[in-house]
Parts: C-alpha cells; sequence; structure tokens
C-alpha cells in the first residue's frame, strides 16, 4: 500500500505527499502534528465528494468500499448495492445527499472509493489516505484537484 | 496573548459604559434640579445616576452582548445531551461509536450583529479539540455549504473545526458527525476545549469575543 499524507501550507491549499508503506503500518503512525503533517481522515463525506470531483473530470467510479459501524466490511451484494445507490444519487443530488443515504439509510460507512481513469488506470483510495494506483498515475495531482475543489479533510 | 487581548476589550466595553453613566449624569442632575426645584436635592443626585446607569445597561444590551454559541453532543437515537464523552478504543480498530456534534447560537445586538458579519467574511471557524488527548477525529459528514462542499472538517491538531458560513440561529445551525480513533489502547480523561478562529490577524483576535461552551468538557477514554 501507499499513504498519502497532507502538509498544511500557511492557510491555503495543502501540499499532498505520498510514501510507501509496505510494511502497512497503521496510517495515523504517519503524523506529525508539530509539524503540520497529517493523513486526511476522508470520512464518508470527503470520499464521496472525491468520487463526484472525479466523475467530473473524466474518471468512472467502480464501486465504494462500504463498512459497518464496527469497520467489518459488509458483503459483496450489499457493498454493490449501496455502490450503485451512492453512485446513483452522487449524480442526481449531490455529495451531501449521497452521504445521508450512507449514514442514515443504510447505516454505513463509506472508507474507501475505486476509480479508473480515462485510459483505464485503476486507483483504489481509503480512508486515512491509504491508497493504491498504477505507478505512472500521480495520484498527488489528483488529491490537489480534487481538494481544490471539493476541500475534503 | 489573545486572552489578554480579550479582557482587554471586554474592559473597554465597561469603561465606556462607565463613562456614558458618568456623561449623562453630569448633564441630567441640573437639569432634574431645574425642572422640579422643590425636589430634595439628594434625590436626583442619587436617583439621576441609577436611572442613567439602566438606561445605558439597556441600550449597551441591545448594542453588545458577547456572541455565545452552544455545542451539544449526542449519541445517535439518544435524544438526551452528554454531559462528557466517554469512548471505548479497542483492536482491532481502535475507534469509537459515531457522535452527533450540533452547533446553535444567535448573536444578540447591533454590533455582536456586525462583528459575526465581518468575521464571517474573514473565515470565522469554530474548533473543538481534545487537548493532548492521542486521537484522531474523522468528520464522518456535516451540514452542507452546497450540494458538494460541507461546513465540517478535521484539522492539524486532533480535533475538528466547522466554517461559519450563515447567521446563527437559535436551534441548530451547524451539525457535524463524527468519530474518534486512535492507534493503541488509552485510558485516561482529558478535556474537550472549545473556541473560535479566524483567517486575518484582527479577525482572530475579535474571534476570541466569541465565546462557544458546551455541557461535554470531560473527554474519557478506556
Amino acid at each position: 500500500m501507499q499513504q498519502v499524507l497532507m502538509r498544511r501550507v500557511g492557510s491555503g491549499a495543502p501540499r499532498f505527499d505520498l510514501l510507501d508503506n509496505p510494511k502497512n503500518l497503521a496510517p495515523l503512525a504517519f503524523e506529525k502534528p508539530r509539524e503540520g503533517v497529517r493523513v486526511p481522515r476522508l470520512g464518508t463525506q470527503d470520499l464521496l465528494a472525491i468520487a463526484s470531483f472525479a466523475t467530473r473530470t473524466g474518471y468512472r467510479i467502480d464501486g465504494f468500499i462500504i463498512e459497518d459501524r464496527s469497520f467489518t466490511r459488509v458483503s459483496d451484494d450489499l457493498e454493490e448495492t449501496v455502490s450503485d445507490a451512492l453512485a446513483k444519487t452522487l449524480e442526481e443530488e449531490g455529495v451531501f445527499q449521497a452521504a445521508v443515504l450512507a449514514d442514515e439509510t443504510w447505516d454505513v460507512y463509506v472508507t474507501g472509493v475505486k476509480l479508473t481513469t480515462a485510459d483505464l488506470r485503476t486507483v483504489t483510495l481509503l480512508r486515512q489516505g491509504a491508497a493504491r494506483s498504477a505507478e505512472s498515475f500521480d495520484i498527488r495531482q489528483f488529491l490537489s484537484g480534487a481538494w481544490t475543489a471539493v476541500h475534503f479533510s | 496573548m489573545d486572552g489578554c487581548a480579550l479582557l482587554v476589550t471586554e474592559k473597554w466595553i465597561n469603561l465606556f459604559e462607565a463613562a456614558a453613566v458618568v456623561f449623562i449624569s453630569y448633564h441630567l442632575i441640573p437639569w432634574v434640579h431645574g425642572v422640579w426645584p422643590d425636589m430634595p436635592s439628594w434625590i436626583p443626585d442619587a436617583g439621576t445616576p441609577v436611572a442613567a446607569a439602566l438606561l445605558v445597561g439597556a441600550v449597551s444590551l441591545l448594542l453588545w452582548q458577547r456572541p455565545r454559541i452552544t455545542v451539544v453532543w449526542k449519541v445517535r437515537g439518544d435524544p438526551n445531551a452528554l454531559n462528557d464523552l466517554r469512548i471505548h478504543l479497542h483492536a482491532p480498530n481502535f475507534a469509537s461509536l459515531p457522535f452527533e456534534v450540533s452547533f446553535s447560537g444567535r448573536p444578540k445586538g447591533f454590533l455582536t450583529e456586525i462583528l459575526m458579519r465581518w468575521l464571517r467574511a474573514r473565515g470565522l471557524i469554530l474548533t473543538v479539540e481534545p487537548v493532548g488527548a492521542p486521537v484522531a477525529t474523522t468528520v464522518i459528514l456535516s451540514s452542507p455549504i452546497d450540494a458538494n462542499t460541507s461546513v465540517g472538517a478535521a484539522d492539524y491538531r486532533n480535533g475538528f473545526s466547522m466554517k461559519v458560513v450563515a447567521p446563527a440561529q437559535q436551534r441548530t445551525w451547524m451539525w457535524a458527525k463524527v468519530f474518534f480513533e486512535s492507534t493503541t489502547e488509552i485510558n485516561d480523561t482529558f478535556n474537550l476545549e472549545y473556541g473560535a478562529s479566524a483567517s486575518t490577524k484582527a479577525a482572530q483576535l475579535l474571534s476570541k469575543l466569541v465565546r462557544v461552551t458546551s455541557a461535554a468538557e470531560d473527554f474519557n477514554i478506556n
């Protein structure tokens, strides 16, 4: 896995860095609060906002990773059903309504999003900034663009 | 530094009120003597400053009351506000259940309204920080600004902030759903600190006049 870090730069847009995390350390272990470095927490609404930004810039949503309140991944069938409903709501009503649907109707967390770029490279972004992407894909640039558009945290 | 500035600002308001009472009394007492010459002189001498103080107090309240914002914590399915936060962080995820946090308040007084409007234009945020607690806060979702952005955000300490984009409301004004997590087990109690901040230096200073409080000040983790 890879780990995304966000670094505070004044009061403006943060800078994104990417580290390898071959030992799968807990993402929070990478935080250095005194140096203004933390992992993007990426709650349900943040991941949906990033997915929405992605679709507006030519990506396709392959699905969401859905977990229950104890952070256990739900069954494949339920994940597919919820993913489809979220993608539809994102397109028709926007990020907030999709987040409400996940939180209140389905009572689940969105903990990841799987995307495919226009040239068929895949990207998986998980909560707390864990990521998996093709080597040629610049996830830092993607996240900088997403942050400017939707201000995820 | 900020606390000092705040104290000085509040003292200046009190000083201004006292000066107004003296000024009004100084001009009003001779007038009262002239209108009611038969009245024993101690009545206007004592009564006029009291009346002036009441008048200045009333006008001051209409013009200025320190903006107060109340934060209420609840857990899902329970309508009662929490008096403290108790979370359990255990393996394998070291994550708490979600909390619903709501913010309410209404600026009272003309100057207070102007101040809040001025601060809002300078990036006013309300902050919640579990001081010193080795946890990270995640905002699950929060009040929308528009269809795709929202007011709540995790910050670079260990808490979260709420961007103030609309005038305060007495009922729920802004809300967020959050959870806490850590990398290890913790057994300790910390303080939840509430505050306000803004983007420019002057606004940052004046944002300290916004008083953010909650019944939930203890943050107990085990």
